[in-house]
């Protein structure tokens, strides 16, 4: 009966006018794809979304930093949950002290952060330099965060960004003032990677569940798990021996010509705050000769 | 046109929220389309015109931010956004459970319009693993979401005449 009632109730809606109006919009959209796809990269909707990003990056700037000690406090008042103060008035002077708390903590927490950035920062040779998360993707299908650093401090498509903890992901756009990273766990990153313990290469590609898999390794290969896996530095874009992460689970199918391997980044996607990019990700001088 | 302009702003919040706030409100790696939810729930009290021209821009603003291609998004909230607007209106005035299953099924419409359009443009695209392990928890998500939505629009939105569901 409720459906008989909304079936008869949409010949209304579907006017003429209603009608052209949707008409108009979808061929607009089906253009707007089109142009977008068929253009380069200094097309024109390419730097609209540029400078869209470099017009949105303050305000989500803004509302990240707002919120971070409510983020902050969630999870102090979480961790202190099983605490129990049957006095009333302690809670309430606690509540005052929580908060104060909350902001040294907070300070606290940056600090190691960023200390274990630098700490990173100072063992490598590569030229890194820090950003903040200030946005992340909102659809099922892709896995990409937006940080505040773009053109404007030197960064381009394709550059490598990681934390401390191992692999991050590459650039995909830079605006004047930030660009775009696709996670390593995007479905459709791929990464040239290699298991330090036997030497062998293969890619580490995204899933779905949030986790990466080593492919094109084959059924010989004595990887077990707990190996630990890098970058290979094929392909060009990430420099080579970047962790990556361990390797989870081995399987092997009957017929299979190569194995399944989980592997297990250290990182935390879902709570990224800062990350680094390197900025001279392949070797200047790759054949030792002079620069002209 | 004062409508508009509160339609405008809404959609503005909510793509700043969804942008900034939501990706915390991370449960096992899914999260909601805020914006999705904003756009369904709307055209449900302003009708089909609205409803796509505010999945028009709903989608205009994730796809120039945040998606790889200008368009995707574009075009399935337009859809979305005209199809919901295209349902009874009266059906929802009373019924939060109707409103959380049709914020599940749009949800669901959104993202297989989505896999398809980036299937159709060349890319790799594992549908069923990607259906079962986030479309449907997303869609999930978002339906629980919807009655708050529907709670804060219907105190911001004022409704015209033509819309007066709003409760």
């Amino acid at each position: 009966m409720l459906f008989l009632k909304g079936v008869s109730c949409l010949y209304p809606q579907w006017s003429k006018r209603n009608r052209i109006v949707f008409a108009v919009l979808i061929v607009f959209s089906i253009m707007v794809l089109t142009l977008y796809f068929r253009e380069g990269s200094n097309g024109i909707l390419h730097r609209v979304q540029r400078y869209t990003v470099n017009m949105v990056v303050p305000l989500q700037s803004g509302v990240s930093r707002a919120i971070s000690p409510f983020r902050s406090a969630y999870r102090f008042v979480a961790g202190i949950g099983s605490m129990n103060s049957e006095n009333r008035a302690l809670k309430k002077e606690n509540k005052k002290l929580e908060a104060e708390v909350v902001s040294l903590r907070m300070a606290e927490k940056e600090n190691k952060r960023l200390n274990k950035l630098l700490g990173f920062k100072d063992k490598t040779d590569l030229e890194l330099m820090p950003a903040h998360v200030i946005g992340k993707s909102s659809t099922a299908w892709q896995d990409v965060i937006v940080l505040d650093r773009g053109r404007d401090n030197g960064i381009k498509k394709n550059m490598p960004v990681v934390v401390d903890s191992g692999l991050v992901g590459q650039v995909i756009d830079a605006s004047p003032s930030a660009c775009r990273v696709q996670l390593i766990t995007d479905q459709k990153s791929g990464v040239g990677a290699q298991i330090v313990s036997t030497g062998e290469t293969g890619v580490v590609q995204g899933q779905i569940s949030g986790e990466l898999k080593l492919s094109f390794i084959s059924k010989d290969s004595k990887v077990k798990k707990g190996d630990q896996v890098v970058t290979s530095g094929l392909g060009g874009i990430f420099p080579k021996g970047i962790y990556i992460g361990v390797v989870k689970e081995v399987t092997q199918r009957p017929y299979g010509l190569f194995k399944e391997i989980e592997i297990e980044s250290a990182v935390g996607f879902t709570k990224l705050e800062e990350a680094l990019i390197i900025t001279n990700p392949v070797p200047k001088n790759p054949y030792g000769t002079e620069d002209k | 046109m004062q409508t508009t302009l509160v339609g405008f702003l809404i959609l503005l919040a909510s793509f700043v929220l969804q942008t900034t706030i939501v990706p915390h409100l991370k449960v096992y790696g899914v999260q909601p389309d805020l914006i999705l939810v904003v756009v369904v729930i709307y055209a449900f009290n302003q009708g089909p015109v609205a409803g796509s021209v505010a999945g028009f821009f709903g989608g205009l603003l994730e796809d120039l931010v945040l998606i790889r291609g200008v368009g995707l998004n574009v075009l399935c909230k337009t859809i979305v956004g005209y199809l919901g607007g295209l349902v009874e209106r009266a059906l929802f005035a009373d019924n939060v459970f109707l409103i959380m299953i049709a914020i599940f099924a749009a949800t669901i419409l959104n993202q297989v319009i989505y896999g398809a359009l980036i299937y159709l443009l060349g890319e790799r695209v594992m549908f069923w693993p990607t259906f079962l392990g986030l479309v449907l928890p997303s869609a999930l998500y978002n339906a629980l979401l919807a009655p708050i939505v529907y709670f804060l629009l219907s105190h911001i939105v004022v409704a015209e005449k033509k819309a007066p569901y709003f409760k």
